[in-house]
């Protein structure tokens, strides 16, 4: 959902087409020739001044977006009336309501209607669904690196919060209760409620709205978008869906309390990357 | 607006304006006719129950002074002078529809009706489904073309007695209308198409002198929708409006493509009830204004083509025999606004459903009884079934009897049969077939606008055209004798000639 971590690009997976630096698939090997290696060659040691860390910019996004983890999972409860002592754990979602024949026969009609057209947005948002709003807001990890970056953030904790939440109910994948609804991508292999690509496009949206200025009708169109796409491919009940989107309008103030995505946010506005700039032309 | 939360409900409403207040009610009624972004209402001004968050984006729809459970469908009548007609608008109207959501563990549980603060503006719900062209049809291949339609039709007649739709208009309640396709004038260079494959039945040229094929002025675009009339994606609605066009060359089309609206807030297709309801409004208020022209007007008569249906029983939000269901519910707004229109002298014709047997459309998903639904089920509209070419019914067709509307009667549907399933607008396609009850529609009315062309409402209105329409229908293939109802055909296949003769029209 976030990206493939290991193996499927050369830096942890991307969200362009295998790789995001250009490369198609495949295990990139760096050679060099056995009789006169490299090594052979005296050359002086870089300056450890000026040289003292790894850098930022080569951090890959998907892995460093993983350290926010603890960060999130541990804010401790925001509301003193909640339950549990922890945050997060008092994201609750109501029990899904018992499958009927109605929510199946919507789903059929779907599946005849709709989705010949929207087989294309479906396989795309299956395979690589933050492609989609990188194009929305022509930007890439080069343009825009730590908006990029917040992305990547969103995708971790929600795909996370969404395994947990997922895990509470196990709802059945509608294809599961009618064989005929036949998906045209592969059944995930988790549980149907709530939606995945719901709430993380929904949360992916919330958060950019936040700092790309006057997009929010298409951020928030984009993500209704992707998530009903679910439902025409018969992978998700409505209701799967709309509880994706409560789930991340839940998720995302406990964000901002994330040391690591407050940083970058601040970070992002001190680059100015949606910053409008009359004389020397737009960033946005 | 987006919706609230995934625990609400889209539904219609209806309540009563209190006198002179309100306001926002007069001014989201006025910004639907006027193409106008609906203005803001904030909840303090509405006034209207904290149980229901109203949604602007379906503006607000007046009924005049009718509200859907206590109207009289069958004895009321509506008058046609000024003062009767100037209840409808929106500043003088009592009642008014709007949309809203309302807070719900799940359908079965929103209520009837939701009490307003004070006594005020309360509330009666209904559902507000979705619904779909009913174009989808088996993929057979086309059988005869639109020229033996015509034929069969005797058009090259009504063409002979000028009955050719001059100064009738046709609004066309669907997916929109692509007009290039039409008229063959491309819609960037103004200039006649060479470029493009000739059709092999184009329709016949206007001259300047000629009625305008599109009237973009009193045509209609749902909010959000980006492209203006005549200039919407070439589908389902282009070749409705070519078969209208077919039969009557010179009526004037009006473009409402109801059928790709979108209701915001909710990540469903979006194409609801609702939308048609919108469509229905805008075309009241143009048509009192046409009938208040006097001589002036702009046009001798309004026809309606409604190919589009619901599919389904499980796209309605309530369960059966609930008083706020659209698909079997003669109480339902939506029945108000085409009841109004058709008072008001314009002709309705809804395709009657590809949900016929043996051979259903897909969507129907194998619900063949009862599968003439909602608003093709109501006794004010012409419900039209489809027969091929040699006046064989075709496979999908829905048959009667339609669904049992409450609290009835239901009336005897289909009502006639016309032609589809032939080569015709090639829209989809050169060798795809004009297919569906789709298809069947727009030629009764065509039928109906070349009528029309000489024969106005104040003359013979809807309800004793339709009469003539239903006694001269001729026997189809298989079918019982003409004029006498069966499941299949209805009342026959349509002739618009001997409906002519029976009115005395016609030697």
């Amino acid at each position: 959902m976030g990206g493939g971590w290991q193996g499927g690009g050369w830096q942890g997976g991307g969200w362009q087409g295998g790789g995001w630096q250009g490369g198609g698939g495949g295990v990139p090997t760096f050679a060099m020739r056995a009789d006169k290696p490299f090594a052979d060659f005296a050359v002086p040691l870089n300056d450890t001044a000026r040289y003292p860390d790894f850098p930022k910019r080569y951090w890959d996004p998907d892995l460093f977006a993983l350290t926010i983890l603890p960060e999130f999972f541990t804010i401790p409860k925001t509301n003193p009336g909640d339950l549990y002592p922890f945050a997060w754990q008092n994201i609750i979602l109501p029990a899904p309501a018992p499958i009927i024949q109605n929510d199946i026969d919507r789903l059929l009609i779907l599946a005849v209607t709709e989705r010949p057209e929207a087989l294309g947005e479906i396989i795309q948002q299956d395979q690589n669904l933050q492609l989609s709003w990188l194009q929305l807001l022509m930007m890439d990890a080069s343009t825009h690196p730590c908006t990029f970056l917040l992305m990547k953030l969103a995708a971790r904790v929600g795909e996370t919060m969404m395994m947990v939440l997922k895990r509470q109910f196990d709802r059945p994948r509608p294809s599961q209760v009618s064989p005929n609804l036949f998906p045209p991508v592969a059944v995930p292999g988790h549980g149907s409620y709530p939606a995945g690509h719901a709430l993380i496009g929904r949360l992916t949206s919330i958060c950019l709205d936040e700092v790309v200025p006057k997009r929010t009708a298409a951020l928030m169109e984009l993500a209704r978008r992707a998530g009903f796409n679910r439902v025409i491919a018969g992978l998700h009940y409505e209701s799967d869906v709309n509880e994706g989107f409560n789930a991340a309008d839940k998720i995302l103030p406990l964000l901002n309390l994330c040391l690591t995505y407050t940083k970058v946010k601040n970070e992002l506005v001190l680059r100015k990357e949606w910053v409008v700039d009359p004389v020397a032309g737009t960033n946005q | 607006m987006d919706k609230p939360g995934p625990d609400y409900v889209r539904v219609l409403a209806v309540l009563k304006r209190q006198e002179n207040k309100q306001q926002w009610l007069v001014d989201l009624a006025t910004n639907l006719v006027n193409n106008e972004p609906p203005r803001v209402v904030e909840s303090e001004e509405s006034g209207l129950p904290s149980g229901f968050i109203l949604d602007t984006s379906f503006y607000a729809v007046p009924l005049g002074p009718f509200q859907p459970h206590t109207l009289d469908f069958v004895n009321e009548r509506i008058s046609l002078d000024h003062g009767g007609l100037r209840v409808f608008l929106p500043e003088n109207s009592e009642y008014f529809t709007i949309r809203g959501f309302v807070q719900t563990s799940g359908p079965a549980s929103i209520p009837v009706d939701i009490r307003g603060k004070d006594g005020e503006s309360d509330l009666k719900l209904y559902s507000d489904p979705r619904t779909g062209a009913s174009l989808l049809c088996p993929n057979d291949d086309p059988l005869g073309t639109i020229d033996d339609a015509r034929a069969k039709l005797r058009v090259d007649r009504l063409g002979a007695y000028g009955l050719d739709g001059s100064k009738v208009a046709v609004a066309m309640l669907d997916s929109g209308i692509f007009l290039q396709h039409l008229n063959r004038i491309n819609l960037l260079t103004g200039a006649y198409e060479l470029t493009r494959p000739e059709p092999r039945f184009p329709l016949p040229k206007r001259l300047p002198a000629d009625p305008p094929m599109l009237d973009v002025a009193n045509s209609w675009t749902p909010d959000r929708m980006a492209t203006p009339p005549g200039g919407h994606r070439i589908d389902h609605g282009t070749m409705c409006a070519y078969n209208v066009l077919a039969v009557a060359p010179k009526a004037t089309l009006l473009d409402y493509p109801h059928l790709s609206a979108r209701a915001p807030g909710d990540h469903t297709v979006g194409r609801t009830v609702g939308a048609a309801a919108d469509a229905y409004s805008k075309l009241i208020y143009f048509w009192i204004h046409n009938i208040l022209a006097g001589s002036a007007a702009k046009y001798r008569a309004l026809v309606v083509n409604n190919s589009w249906t619901i599919f389904h029983p499980c796209e309605e939000d309530f369960p059966p025999a609930d008083p706020r269901r659209y698909i079997d519910n003669l109480n339902h707004p939506f029945h108000v606004l085409v009841w109004i229109l058709s008072q008001l002298g314009a002709d309705i014709v809804f395709a009657a459903g590809n949900g016929g047997l043996p051979c259903p459309a897909p969507p129907f998903l194998h619900l063949s009884a009862g599968s003439i639904r909602g608003a093709a089920a109501y006794a004010e509209t012409l419900t039209v079934a489809g027969c091929d070419v040699h006046d064989f019914r075709v496979g999908y067709s829905s048959q009667g009897p339609a669904v049992f509307m409450a609290p009835g009667p239901t009336p005897k549907k289909p009502d006639i049969t016309a032609y589809t399933h032939y080569l015709g607008s090639q829209v989809f396609g050169e060798r795809e077939a004009d297919g569906g009850t789709s298809t069947a529609c727009p030629i009764a009315a065509g039928c109906i606008a070349a009528i029309r062309t000489k024969v106005t409402p104040a003359m013979v209105p809807p309800a004793q055209l339709f009469d003539a329409l239903r006694s001269t229908g001729r026997q189809g293939n298989g079918g019982g004798p003409g004029g006498v109802y069966n499941n299949d055909y209805g009342y026959g296949i349509i002739d618009p000639l001997g409906a002519l003769q029976q009115l005395g029209l016609m030697p």
